[in-house]
C-alpha cells in the first residue's frame, strides 16, 4: 500500500513537472507576442516612450540608445525577458516609477476584490447549482436558472451602478467609493464591488454546476444508492458533489483566473485603485511597460490556476490517479 | 393469505395522463422466486421500480402494494421499506456503482445505514464479498473501473444484500454481461436466494432465463399481464398466444428451425390499447370479439392465469412443438470470396500495447454463411472494422475477391470503389445506424448514387429495395425517428443491398432488438442468403442466432480462433474448452431442470 | 456505457413556448427600430441643450436628458444600431470561422487538430476581453477594430464546441455506414455530420452574439471602440454616470436595453437548442 501511494506521488509530481514545462512554453510565446506589441503599435516607439511633448530629436536619440531600440528586435526581446525574469519590467513612461512597484502598490485591492468575489461565488453557485440540477424543472431550479440568465445578460458595470444606486445612494448601507482601512472597514467597502463581480461569476459557475448535477441525477448509481437506503446527506456529498466535481472545479478555476477582466470594469465603477484601473489608464496613456507587465501577470495567473485545477482533479478522481500510475 | 411476502394488486403507472402499466397483480411467498418477463415497452422495469418506490421523476403509481402485510406507497420519495427489506439490483454493472468510491465503500455504507458498528465493518465487508464469491481481499480497495463487468455485478449484489433484505428485485441483472459471466452471476443469484430463503423478483426479457431461475413466471405485454403460471407449466404449454409467440421467436441454440417464428409488427403503447386485447393486432388467432374490450386475467386451470379469451380452446394448439428441422444442404463448395490470412491488430494503449487480434485466418466462400462467435474482448468487432477498412490491420492480409483490401488507403480509386461494391455492412445499433437528419429515401438514394452499375430511376430503385426488405415504399419519406427499431434495421439492410454486394457483413445486427422483431430480421437475412446467394459474414455473441443463420462458425477467444467448423458440429460437440463453456452457459428451453 | 432508459419517450414534441415568441418579437422590434430610427426618434439624438441638461422624465423628454441635455429616449432608440450590428457581425464571423475549423479539426483529427487546439490554448492564456482592451486601446480604437478583434477572440470558443460535437458524431455507426457505402470525407462532414451538429452551432452563434454585445458595451464603457458622442448604450452609461443622482434613467435606460437584448437572445438560443435537438434526436 505504502509503495503504491509513494509511486502515486511520484507520478503526480511527474505530471506536474510536465504541465509546468508546457506552462513555461506558453508563457514564452505569450511574452513574445506581448513584447511585439511595442513594435506593432503605430508610431515611433521612442516618441511613444517619451510622450509627444518631450520628443525632441536629442531626446529621441537618447531614448533609442537607452532602450536599445536600434538593436535587432530579437536582441531587444532577449534583454526584456532577462530583465523581466529578474522582476524588472522597466519604468512607467508617464510616472517614471518602477513598474513592479506600481503593480505591488495596486495588487492588494484587486486581490481583495477577486478573493471576496470568489468566496461568494463558491458559497452560492455550487450549492444552488447542485440543487437546481438534481431537482430539474422544479421551483428551485426555475428560480436559479432564471436569475442566472439575467445575471449573465446584465453587463457587470450596469449591475455595479444598480447596486451603487440602490445600496449606496438610496439606502446608504454601503459606501459608494474607496477601499477602506483595516479588515472590517475594507470588508465593508469591498462588499458592493465584490457582489458586483460575483454576480456574473455566480451565473457561470451555477450553470456549469447545474449541468454537471443534471448529468449525475439520471445515473444508475444514484438510484442504486437510494435503493440501498444510503442517507441523503451522503448521497449529496459522496455521489452528487463528488461526481460533479470536475466541471465545477474547471468553471470555478476559470472565473478565478479571469477575474482581472471583471475587475477592470468593477474598479472603474467604484473608483477603486486596483490593477484593472491601472491597466485602463496605462492603455489610454500608451504606457507600454505597464501594459506588458500586467498582461504577463494575467497570463501567469491564468496558467497557474489551470495547473492547480489540473492537480486538484487528481485529488478528486480516482480514475485519473490510477491512469497516472499506469502511464 | 397471510404468508404472502409481497402482494401487489391493481398497480397502475402513468406519466401525466398516459397509462404505461395497467392493473398489474403479483403475489410472492417468502423464499419464492418470480420472473417478470416482457419485451421493451412491456412495463416490467417500471413495475420493478414501483416496488422499491423509485419511479423516475414525473411518473406516478396507483394501486396497492403490501409487503409483509404492511402497505407501501410506491410514490414515496423517502425510503421506507426500500433498502432495509426490499433491495434492488440493476442492469448495467458499469453504471450502477459510484465511480468515485471503492467496492468496499459501497458495501460498507449500506452496512452503516443498516446500523452496523464501525469496528465490525471491515470483517463484515470481507464476509459479504466472500458470499458473492469474491475471496480476493484486494477487491474491496478497487474502484469500479478497475473491475470486470461480472466482478462489478457481484460487488453490486453484495452491496444490495448488505441490509439482509427479505426480497430482492433484480432488473435484468445479467443482460449487460457476456454469456459465460451471465451464467455465473445467475447461478450465484439463485444459490444465494435459496440459502437465504429470500424472495426474488427477476425482471428479464428472456423467457428461457426466467424458466431456469424462477419458480413462477409472469409474462407482460404492453403494460399488462398476459399470462402467469409456474415455469414448468408455461414452458410445456403456454396459454397465451403471445407467450407461445415469444417461445417460438427465440432462436434455439440446440437445433435448426426452418420457421424462425416472429410476430408481425411491434409492441403498441399501453395507452392506445386500453379497450381491447393489446396483442390482437399481432395475433394469428384473433377473432372479432378480441377487440371488443380489454380481456381480464382469468384463472384457466389451477394456478394458471391468462388474459386471452380463447385460452381454453387454443390450449393444445399453442403447446410448443419442437420440431427437429433438417437443415437444407448448404450450397456446393465454391471459390473463396473473402480470405483473411494471419490478421493482427495491436492498439497502442497506456501501459503497454493491447493485442486485439493475434493472427486470425479464415475464409468465406461465395454463397456461404459464416458466423464469427465471441464475447466482448474477443476481437470480433476489430475483425469487422479491418474488413470494412474502418481501421488498418497491423499485419496480415485481407483478400476480397482478388483485391487486396488490407490497407484501403493504399488502393486506387477504382479498386476502392470495387471493394465497396463487393462488401457491405449492417451495424448493431438500429438507433444510430441511420442519420437522424435524413429521410429513408435520402439514405438509400445516396447509397445508390455510389453504386458502380448506374441506376436510372432511383425512386423506383428505392421502392424496390424497401420491398425487398419487407417495408412499404411510403416509408421512403420518413425520418428514422418515425420508425421502430426493427424497421430501422431493415432500412440499414436495404442500404447495404443498394450496392448489390457479394458479401454482407452483419455486426450483431439483431442484438439490440426485441425477440419478436429479431426473428423477423433473421428471417429476412436468411432469405437474402438462400434466395439471392449473398454471402453472409455474421458476427455475434448469440449462439442461438448463429445456429439459425450460418453454415459454418469460427469461435474467437481473446483475439485468437479456438475452434472452427460446420455450425451444427461445433455447437453439438464443441471441442475446445472455451467453446464448451460457452455452449454450456446458454439458457435453454429443453434442458432446464424441474423447479422445486 | 449507455444508461438504460426505462421511461418510454414521450411522442409529444417540444414546443417553442410563449416566452420564445415574446423574445423573438422583442429582437424583431429592436431590429426594426435600428432600421427606422431616423424617422421614429422623437428628438435628434445628438442635439445638445445645456439648459435642459440632467433633467428627469417629462412629457417632452420621456426618459429625461443627459448631462449635455440630449434626449435619452431618442439616444436609446439610436443605440439599437451599434447594439445590434457589431454583435451580429461578431456572432456570424466567429460562427463561420469556428464552425469551419471545428468541423475540419473534429472530423480529420491528427496533426492539424493538435496544432489548432494548441493555438487555442494559447489564446485562452490571457482573458479575451483583456486582450481586446489592450489591442483596441493601443491601436487607437474604433468600433470595427473592436469587432474584428472580438471575432478572432470568440472563434476559438466555437471551434472547441463544434469540434467536441463533431467528434461525438464521428464515432456513430451512421458515419461508418456512409464510409462503407463510399461517401467522400467532405460529403460526410458537410452532409451527414454538419446537419447533426446544427443545434449546437445555432445555439453557439446566438451565445456569441450575447458575449459580443456584453464585450462591446464593456469596451464602450471604458471609452474604447465607438466614437465619443455616438449613441451607444455602453458609452451612455459611462457618460451619464455623473448624473446618476439627477436622472437615474440616463444610466438605467441603456443598462436595461443591453440586458433585455442579451436576455432575449439567450432565451432564443437556449430554446432553439432544445427544440432543434429534440427534432433531430435519434430516437
Amino acid at each position: 500500500m505504502a509503495a503504491a501511494a509513494g509511486r502515486r506521488w511520484v507520478t503526480i509530481a511527474r505530471f506536474a513537472v510536465r504541465r509546468l514545462a508546457a506552462m513555461v512554453a506558453i508563457l514564452a510565446i505569450v511574452s513574445f507576442l506581448v513584447f511585439s506589441l511595442l513594435a506593432l503599435t503605430p508610431g515611433d516607439p521612442a516618441v511613444l516612450l517619451l510622450g509627444p511633448q518631450k520628443a525632441t530629436p536629442e531626446a529621441v536619440a537618447r531614448i533609442r540608445a537607452e532602450f536599445g531600440l536600434d538593436d535587432p528586435f530579437l536582441v531587444q526581446y532577449r534583454d526584456w525577458v532577462v530583465a523581466a525574469l529578474h522582476g524588472d519590467f522597466g519604468r512607467s513612461i508617464r510616472s517614471g516609477q518602477q513598474v513592479t512597484d506600481m503593480i505591488s502598490e495596486r495588487v492588494g485591492v484587486t486581490v481583495w476584490l477577486a478573493g471576496y468575489a470568489f468566496v461568494l461565488t463558491v458559497l452560492i453557485a455550487i450549492p444552488f447549482g447542485l440543487v437546481a440540477g438534481m431537482r430539474k424543472g422544479r421551483l428551485a431550479d426555475r428560480l436559479a436558472t432564471a436569475s442566472s440568465l439575467v445575471a449573465l445578460s446584465a453587463p457587470t458595470f450596469a449591475v455595479g451602478f444598480l447596486l451603487m444606486y440602490v445600496f449606496a445612494v438610496q439606502l446608504d448601507w454601503f459606501p459608494a467609493f474607496g477601499s477602506g482601512d483595516g479588515f472590517l472597514d475594507t470588508l465593508w467597502h469591498m462588499t458592493l464591488p465584490a457582489v458586483t463581480l460575483a454576480i456574473s461569476q455566480i451565473a457561470i459557475v451555477l450553470r456549469q454546476t447545474r449541468a454537471a448535477a443534471m448529468d449525475v441525477a439520471d445515473r444508475d448509481y444514484i438510484t442504486f444508492a437510494r435503493a440501498r437506503a444510503v442517507p441523503s446527506r451522503r448521497i449529496w456529498q459522496r455521489y452528487v458533489l463528488h461526481n460533479a466535481s470536475l466541471p465545477v472545479l474547471t468553471s470555478a478555476g476559470l472565473v478565478l483566473a479571469y477575474s482581472l477582466t471583471g475587475a477592470v470594469l468593477v474598479e472603474n465603477v467604484f473608483a477603486l485603485q486596483g490593477l484593472g484601473a491601472l491597466l485602463v489608464v496605462s492603455v489610454a496613456q500608451l504606457d507600454l511597460p505597464v501594459v506588458q507587465a500586467l498582461t504577463m501577470f494575467t497570463a501567469l495567473l491564468v496558467l497557474t490556476t489551470n495547473l492547480v485545477v489540473d492537480l486538484l482533479y487528481f485529488a478528486f478522481d480516482p480514475r485519473l490517479r490510477r491512469a497516472a500510475v499506469a502511464a | 393469505m397471510s404468508d404472502l411476502l409481497l402482494d401487489v394488486d391493481g398497480l397502475d403507472i402513468s406519466v401525466e395522463d398516459r397509462l404505461l402499466v395497467r392493473a398489474v397483480g403479483l403475489q410472492l411467498r417468502a423464499g419464492e422466486s418470480v420472473g417478470l418477463v416482457g419485451e421493451s415497452g412491456s412495463g416490467k422495469s417500471l413495475t420493478a421500480r414501483a416496488l422499491v418506490s423509485l419511479l423516475p421523476p414525473g411518473l406516478s403509481a396507483r394501486g396497492s402494494i403490501r409487503f409483509n402485510g404492511e402497505s407501501i406507497d410506491p410514490n414515496a420519495r423517502s425510503s421506507g421499506h426500500r433498502g432495509r427489506s426490499i433491495a434492488l439490483l440493476m442492469q448495467d454493472p458499469f453504471t450502477m456503482l459510484n465511480p468515485m468510491m471503492t467496492a468496499g465503500d459501497h458495501i460498507a455504507e449500506t452496512l452503516r445505514s443498516a446500523g452496523r458498528t464501525e469496528g465490525s465493518i471491515d470483517t463484515e465487508v470481507a464476509r459479504r464479498l466472500a458470499e458473492v464469491g469474491i475471496t480476493d481481499r484486494a477487491v474491496a480497495h478497487r474502484y469500479p473501473f478497475e473491475l470486470s463487468g461480472g466482478m462489478s455485478q457481484r460487488v453490486a449484489l453484495a452491496a444490495a444484500l448488505a441490509n439482509d433484505p427479505a426480497l430482492l428485485v433484480a432488473d435484468e441483472p445479467s443482460t449487460a454481461l457476456d454469456a459465460t459471466t451471465q451464467h455465473e452471476v445467475l447461478e450465484l443469484l439463485r444459490s444465494i436466494q435459496r440459502q437465504r430463503g429470500m424472495g426474488l423478483v427477476l425482471i428479464t426479457h428472456d423467457l428461457r432465463l426466467a424458466f431456469s431461475v424462477c419458480d413462477r413466471v409472469l409474462v407482460m405485454y404492453a403494460g399488462s399481464i398476459a399470462e402467469t403460471a409456474s415455469s414448468s407449466a408455461m414452458r410445456d404449454a403456454p396459454l397465451h398466444p403471445y407467450t407461445a409467440g415469444l417461445l417460438e421467436s427465440m432462436p434455439s441454440v440446440e437445433h435448426y428451425q426452418s420457421d424462425l417464428g416472429g410476430m408481425p409488427g411491434s409492441v403498441p403503447a399501453t395507452s392506445t390499447v386500453l379497450d381491447r386485447c393489446a396483442f390482437a393486432d399481432r395475433c394469428a388467432h384473433r377473432q372479432d370479439s378480441c377487440t371488443d374490450g380489454a380481456p381480464p386475467l382469468v384463472e384457466v386451470t389451477a394456478g394458471r392465469w391468462s388474459s386471452c379469451i380463447r385460452s381454453h380452446e387454443l390450449g393444445r394448439t399453442l403447446a410448443a412443438v419442437e420440431p427437429d428441422d433438417e437443415r437444407p444442404e448448404p450450397a456446393a463448395a465454391a471459390d473463396a470470396i473473402l480470405t483473411v490470412t494471419d490478421l493482427r491488430k495491436t492498439y497502442r494503449a497506456k501501459g503497454g500495447d493491447h493485442v486485439a487480434l493475434g493472427g486470425v485466418s479464415f475464409s468465406l466462400a461465395a454463397g456461404e454463411a459464416v458466423g464469427i462467435v465471441g464475447e466482448s474482448g474477443s476481437g470480433k468487432t476489430t475483425i469487422a472494422r479491418c474488413i470494412l477498412g474502418l481501421t488498418t490491420p497491423s499485419a496480415g492480409r485481407i483478400d476480397l475477391g482478388g483485391i487486396d483490401v488490407t490497407d484501403r488507403s493504399a488502393l486506387g480509386g477504382a479498386q476502392r470503389r470495387d471493394a465497396t461494391q463487393r462488401l457491405q455492412c449492417v451495424f448493431q445499433d438500429p438507433y444510430s445506424t441511420l442519420n437522424p437528419m435524413h429521410t429513408v429515401g435520402y439514405t438509400l438514394r445516396e447509397a445508390l448514387a455510389h453504386r458502380a452499375r448506374r441506376v436510372d430511376d432511383r425512386d423506383a430503385a428505392v421502392a424496390s429495395l424497401l420491398q425487398r426488405v419487407g417495408l412499404a415504399s411510403e416509408l421512403a419519406s420518413r425520418r428514422p425517428a418515425a420508425l421502430s427499431g426493427g424497421q430501422r434495421q431493415r432500412v440499414a439492410i436495404a442500404r447495404a443491398l443498394a450496392m448489390d454486394p457479394a458479401v454482407l457483413l452483419c455486426d450483431e445486427p439483431v442484438a439490440a432488438l426485441d425477440v419478436s422483431v429479431q426473428a423477423q430480421v433473421l428471417a429476412l437475412l436468411r432469405t437474402l442468403h438462400r434466395g439471392q446467394g449473398t454471402s453472409l459474414l455474421f458476427i455475434t455473441h448469440d449462439l442461438g442466432v448463429v445456429r439459425q443463420v450460418t453454415d459454418r462458425i469460427v469461435v474467437l477467444y481473446r483475439g485468437e480462433i479456438v475452434e472452427q467448423g460446420p455450425t451444427d458440429v461445433v455447437l453439438d460437440a464443441p471441442q475446445h474448452e472455451y467453446t464448451q463453456r460457452l455452449v454450456a452457459s446458454m439458457p435453454r428451453i429443453g434442458a432446464g431442470e424441474p423447479q422445486g | 456505457m449507455s444508461q438504460v432508459t426505462i421511461v418510454p419517450t414521450l411522442s409529444r414534441r417540444t414546443e417553442w413556448g410563449r416566452l420564445f415568441w415574446v423574445c423573438v418579437g422583442f429582437v424583431a422590434a429592436v431590429a426594426i427600430t435600428a432600421l427606422t430610427v431616423q424617422w421614429i426618434a422623437p428628438h435628434d439624438w445628438s442635439a445638445q441643450s445645456l439648459v435642459d441638461s440632467g433633467q428627469g422624465p417629462s412629457s417632452s423628454h420621456w426618459l429625461g436628458t443627459d448631462a449635455l441635455g440630449r434626449d435619452i429616449f431618442s439616444r436609446l432608440l439610436a443605440g439599437t444600431r451599434t447594439g445590434l450590428i457589431g454583435p451580429l457581425v461578431i456572432a456570424i464571423g466567429a460562427g463561420v470561422l469556428g464552425t469551419a475549423l471545428g468541423l475540419w479539426t473534429g472530423y480529420a483529427g491528427g496533426r492539424v487538430d493538435g496544432l489548432v487546439m494548441r493555438s487555442i490554448d494559447l489564446v485562452y492564456a490571457v482573458p479575451p476581453l483583456l486582450v481586446a482592451i489592450v489591442l483596441v486601446g493601443l491601436f487607437g480604437g474604433g468600433y470595427w477594430l473592436a469587432v474584428v478583434v472580438l471575432i478572432f477572440l470568440s472563434a476559438p470558443g466555437d471551434v472547441r464546441v463544434v469540434r467536441a460535437a463533431v467528434m461525438a458524431q464521428r464515432e456513430l455507426p451512421y458515419v461508418a455506414a456512409a464510409r462503407t457505402v463510399g461517401v467522400s470525407p467532405f460529403s460526410i462532414a458537410s452532409k451527414h455530420v454538419l446537419p447533426n451538429v446544427t443545434p449546437t452551432v445555432t445555439a453557439n452563434v446566438l451565445l456569441q452574439f450575447v458575449v459580443g454585445l456584453i464585450a462591446l458595451s464593456g469596451l464602450a464603457f471604458l471609452g474604447l471602440g465607438v466614437e465619443p458622442g455616438s449613441p451607444d448604450w455602453g458609452l451612455m452609461i459611462a457618460e451619464n454616470r455623473t448624473v446618476l443622482d439627477l436622472n437615474v434613467w440616463a444610466v438605467a435606460g441603456p443598462a436595461i436595453c443591453i440586458t433585455l437584448l442579451a436576455l432575449a437572445v439567450t432565451v432564443i438560443g437556449d430554446r432553439m437548442f432544445e427544440v432543434l435537438t429534440d427534432r433531430t434526436a435519434a430516437r
